[in-house]
């Protein structure tokens, strides 16, 4: 079932070679280890660029997302099966 | 590339694009039935469905109540635009690394000219399957696409279309008799129920029958279509690739279910207002002018009202469109509460620099630009008509299958993002 949360998460995240990947958040007090990112996609919003990332662990999925604008990290929204 | 050589061309499908792409992002989802709607409402429409959803009868166009009736289990979810045209991009340059003719079809279409890049059919197999295994590994493994390869940019697209899922096949001149006699006439690119009928007419029931038939009779039968039909199944180009200006739309326009079925002309004024100002964005984007316009509602009841207008002075800004769009609809009187609503303009012309003798036609268009810049740089509905506040949450983006679809092709240095497993 999805759900909206649209709350905003502090993310550990790893910089490569022209490579960027979360790795693990922490939600309402909780640490989340992200298994695999799924897909990345973005969109502009004026001039700024928001990027959403798909992850998931064994039992949940997540959507991130980044502003490049203000740095803010965000869970849009989550999947758990059942 | 243009050589003397016979040409070579391949079309790429994605299959199940958009469900596909969400099951791409959420893994959980994958093998279960999946339906991507407009709108998640009882009466919105699904406008693509997982493969499992198809195996269930739940088709594209769909109703979500219908949907739900037939499959209580499955996953509904309001389409999202940006995935779709970010996946796209990628899509298409990884093609732009094989050619530099690629003619972008739809949002999950598109054709390559290989001509010049590969010697032969066979080698032309190779590429796709590169092509193929590249989205895979590097945009998602889930993302499963049909391909077609010939001589001809119909046989290709025939070829991808009778390609099973996730398949390519390579369609050569010499066995098409034997190709076609295993498909329906309604299987190939352009024929559709009508067509099929008025083919039977005249004795046609196969492909091989229209392959097969005298040209000149068909001419006679169904005039020029009759020779493109003939010519598309023997193997003839008529088209090849079609550049951008060839693709610039025929008319530009939004719909919108409204959330509220009302008769209130004030609440659908401001509907109608917000999808002028969203066909009035895309419009002058493109750099043009419209001289129709065209208005539609429909009833709770299932009846409706459309009706279209020639213009004697060409449209560019929102408040020029939304005055003829509204003329047009506040002149009948509604006969039951609204559902939907829609706006198009048409017959459209590149923008206009002169004005007239009775009227600045210049101004409101230096105001509309300015209006669009503020927008594009500060975020949509950063600037706005006073009667649309309020309204942002409201007739917002979709995505089509429209062939004008604009998909950007990245930039090859572009950030990237690892999806390896920790």
């Amino acid at each position: 079932m999805y759900e909206t949360i649209n709350e905003p998460i502090k993310v550990l995240v790893s910089f490569g070679q022209n490579e960027m990947r979360p790795l693990i958040f922490s939600w309402r007090g909780k640490k989340y280890s992200i298994d695999k990112v799924n897909l990345v996609h973005w969109q502009k919003v004026g001039n700024d660029k928001l990027y959403h990332f798909s992850v998931s662990d064994q039992t949940n999925y997540f959507k991130l997302s980044f502003n490049t604008k203000d740095f803010n990290w965000q869970l849009e929204e989550l999947y758990a099966d059942g | 590339m243009q050589t003397d050589k016979a040409s070579i061309i391949a079309h790429i499908d994605m299959n199940s694009y958009f469900a596909s792409c969400e099951q791409q992002a959420n893994p959980h989802l994958r093998g279960k039935p999946v339906g991507v709607c407009a709108y998640l409402s009882a009466n919105g429409c699904i406008i693509a469905s997982s493969i499992e959803a198809k195996q269930l009868g739940i088709k594209t166009g769909f109703r979500v109540k219908d949907a739900l009736l037939l499959c209580p289990d499955i996953v509904l979810i309001q389409n999202e635009p940006a995935k779709y045209r970010t996946i796209t991009s990628q899509i298409f340059s990884i093609l732009a690394d094989y050619t530099d003719e690629v003619e972008p079809y739809s949002i999950d279409e598109a054709f390559l000219d290989l001509t010049g890049h590969v010697d032969d059919l066979e080698r032309a197999k190779i590429i796709g399957l590169k092509i193929k295994k590249r989205i895979k590994q590097e945009i998602g493994e889930w993302l499963k696409s049909s391909m077609g390869i010939a001589g001809t940019r119909w046989l290709a697209k025939f070829g991808s279309d009778i390609a099973s899922k996730d398949d390519l096949l390579v369609i050569r001149k010499k066995d098409l008799e034997k190709i076609f006699a295993k498909v329906k006439l309604t299987d190939a690119w352009g024929i559709n129920k009508r067509t099929e009928i008025r083919l039977n007419a005249l004795g046609i029931y196969d492909l091989n029958d229209l392959k097969n038939y005298p040209v000149t009779n068909l001419m006679q039968a169904l005039g020029k279509n009759g020779y493109y039909l003939w010519a598309n199944v023997n193997g003839i180009e008529l088209t090849g690739l079609k550049d951008g200006e060839e693709q610039k739309p025929k008319s530009i326009g939004h719909s919108y279910c409204l959330p509220k079925r009302t008769t209130d002309k004030k609440y659908l004024n401001s509907i109608l207002l917000k999808l002028c100002e969203k066909t009035g964005r895309r419009l002058r984007a493109q750099g043009l002018e419209a001289k129709q316009i065209y208005v539609g509602w429909g009833y709770v009841s299932g009846n409706g009202m459309y009706k279209q207008q020639k213009l004697a002075i060409s449209v560019f800004d929102t408040i020029g469109i939304y005055k003829r769009a509204a003329g047009i609809f506040n002149s009948y009187k509604l006969l039951d509460k609204v559902r939907f609503l829609a706006v198009s303009v048409s017959n459209l012309i590149p923008l206009q620099s002169q004005t007239a003798f009775w009227q600045d036609l210049l101004k409101p268009k230096k105001i509309a630009k300015a209006m669009d810049r503020i927008n594009d740089k500060f975020g949509e509905y950063s600037i706005m008509y006073g009667s649309m506040h309020g309204l942002d949450k409201n007739a917002q983006e979709r995505i089509g299958f429209r062939k004008s679809e604009q998909v950007k092709f990245l930039n090859k240095n572009r950030l990237t993002f690892s999806d390896k497993e920790l």
